[in-house]
């Protein structure tokens, strides 16, 4: 698998090659140049480019829906707190930890809950981000319960915008490169039939398994750095389904099991809202609702799959497919 | 040991009402494979009416007559509108649609009525039989909300119509073949189940303080019971949603109120993992 990995990387497409490049150059710009509204702005935008990438793998391509991806994220900040505040680690450390811990914790939880599928999947999942959210507000003395975790500010808005987009950029690379791996070709396989993917020989479970501790793994990161920066977590705002819900929007938008998908939904999905906030503070929560539906209606596959059919680029790439 | 029996009686009847809820979700679900995740938000649009209902004079019970019949009419024209044209379509994209809607429904709410909290005032007090005290509101709520219950397993299992959804959850296309018009069953049964949300929080307001948020905390307990009895099986919500009131009641007298509010989360996940076919159920 890591000699695919090294081939597919040195095989980038120059227009691959030329979008990580222009995101990094923005990305330094930025750090160093832009003004603390809009690097905290590009900070959420990074932020939901993560988690909407990740969702995607155990979602958009092997093809098993989270309702419950927030407890990733959740999770991750709680870690990265209790682990500076309480176990005195420096923040580095407790950011890796929080990664790990939280990807463990998908692994331990992946072997029962992904022998469910479908809507049984998606219930499990929003139930054990609420379960876990109770279990946190309980676990008072560690975790401050319902008051939630205060910490010094450790890191300026500038520095977690950039650890965020770098986090961000890695992913999305990541995720480029996996593309033509036995990994995610066996996840493709499992959404179209998971029992023909088994009968081929696919070891499907730890596949599955794999695939959710990569999912829960970036997520934890990113939840960790926003911490860092926002020195406050209550159980409410970690757990929140509105976020989960977010990313499924962005991710739809975007184009749901692609690679691209997950990038564009966040930048369109801000814009949006962004403008509807402006224009319209008081509704636009429930214009947001419209635009869901309209969405399922309209454009159910999302953008980047319109846009491949739309260009000769796209169509190349289905005759290939 | 009368306050143990006052707690389970209490938790047998907040379970009827979970259980009325419940039912309207597992019919949806069963007949056209639909998780209507708005329906909370018709629970909290029944408490409303019966709010507003109450305020004009009407009194509180008889509100159900009303609201009823015309929240039946809200899920068939719902259903025409929208929630048509995912039928059939992957989970996904009836999952989005349906939480468009509550997302949508929740916050038109909050704008027109604000977050404040409401109750319709109704039989204050309690009946005591012997040393066991039951609320009035909550013994009346529940009674309604069994009777209501059992109506529509009846009317399931007794009538002309009530075959012809069985048969379309059983298999659509042969029910088509014996003449069944399915888009007709669907818009029936959806209305059905936003009439019961809506009966179901008539029954609610008179027990509980609500807001326009309501539907969210209730949707995850009708979550769970329909989990609990069986996703589709109408005969198992109403087993599940009177056991879950009571496990909940007993957790949080006995051991702690917030652990309690983890109980729905904790039986969803156990049943799916355990026993995914539910109570009552075989696959």
């Amino acid at each position: 698998m890591w000699r695919d990995v090294g081939r597919n990387l040195r095989e980038l497409s120059w227009a691959w090659r030329a979008g990580i490049l222009s995101a990094l150059a923005f990305t330094l710009a930025y750090f160093w140049g832009g003004a603390p509204y809009y690097q905290s702005l590009l900070l959420s935008i990074a932020m939901y480019v993560v988690l909407a990438s990740s969702w995607n793998v155990i979602s958009g391509f092997a093809g098993y829906v989270s309702f419950g991806h927030v407890v990733f994220w959740g999770l991750g900040a709680y870690l990265t707190a209790v682990l500076v505040s309480r176990a005195g680690w420096p923040w580095p450390l407790a950011l890796a930890g929080a990664g790990l811990g939280t990807a463990v914790f998908a692994a331990l939880i992946a072997y029962p809950l992904l022998r469910l599928s479908g809507v049984y999947f998606a219930i499990a999942m929003l139930a054990l981000a609420e379960a876990v959210k109770v279990g946190i507000t309980y676990a008072r003395p560690v975790t401050g319960g319902g008051g939630g975790i205060y910490l010094r500010p450790l890191v300026g808005v500038d520095d977690a915008f950039l650890m965020m987009a770098l986090l961000a950029i890695c992913l999305v690379v990541l995720l480029a490169v996996l593309q033509k791996t036995r990994f995610m070709q066996s996840l493709l396989a499992i959404r179209s039939n998971e029992l023909a993917s088994a009968s081929l020989g696919i070891p499907t479970t730890r596949r599955k398994i794999e695939a959710f501790a990569l999912s829960a793994f970036f997520p934890a990161i990113a939840g960790g750095i926003y911490i860092l920066n926002t020195a406050f977590i209550d159980p409410r705002t970690a757990f929140d389904i509105a976020i989960t819900l977010n990313i499924i929007l962005m991710t739809v938008f975007g184009g749901i099991g692609t690679v691209l998908g997950p990038v564009i939904g966040p930048f369109a999905f801000m814009a949006l809202s962004e403008t509807l906030w402006a224009q319209f503070p008081f509704i636009h929560k429930a214009l947001l609702g419209v635009a869901v539906v309209l969405l399922v209606l309209f454009l159910p596959r999302g953008v980047v799959p319109a846009l491949m059919r739309l260009g000769a680029w796209g169509e190349r790439r289905e005759h290939a497919g | 040991m009368s306050a143990l029996a006052s707690i389970v009686i209490s938790g047998l009847l907040m379970g009827a009402i979970y259980a009325l809820l419940a039912g309207g979700l597992t019919l949806i679900w069963g007949v056209m494979r639909i998780v209507n995740l708005a329906h909370g938000e018709f629970l909290m649009l029944g408490c409303f009416a019966t709010y507003w209902l109450a305020g004009s004079g009407v009194m509180p019970l008889a509100t159900l007559l009303l609201t009823t019949p015309a929240f039946f009419a809200l899920g068939a024209l719902v259903y025409v509108l929208i929630v048509r044209r995912v039928v059939g379509a992957p989970e996904l994209m009836s999952l989005l649609m349906t939480f468009g809607l509550s997302i949508f429904v929740i916050n038109v709410g909050v704008i027109a009525w604000s977050g404040e909290l409401r109750l319709v005032r109704f039989l204050s007090g309690s009946y005591a039989f012997g040393d066991v005290l039951v609320s009035k509101s909550r013994l009346v709520a529940g009674l309604i909300a069994v009777a209501i219950s059992l109506a529509m397993f009846a009317f399931l299992q007794r009538t002309r119509w009530g075959q012809a959804i069985r048969a379309v959850a059983y298999d659509r296309e042969i029910a088509e073949q014996c003449g069944i018009d399915s888009g007709r069953i669907y818009m029936l049964v959806f209305g059905l189940g936003t009439a019961l949300a809506a009966a179901a929080g008539g029954l609610a307001s008179t027990i509980f303080a609500f807001s326009p948020l309501i539907g969210q905390q209730f949707i995850l307990k009708a979550f769970a019971v329909t989990v609990l009895g069986g996703m589709g099986n109408f005969a198992g919500a109403l087993v599940a949603g009177i056991a879950l009131g009571v496990v909940e009641q007993l957790v949080s007298y006995l051991i702690d109120s917030q652990i309690a509010a983890a109980v729905a989360f904790v039986v969803i996940i156990l049943t799916l993992l355990v026993r995914p076919q539910g109570i009552l159920g075989a696959r």
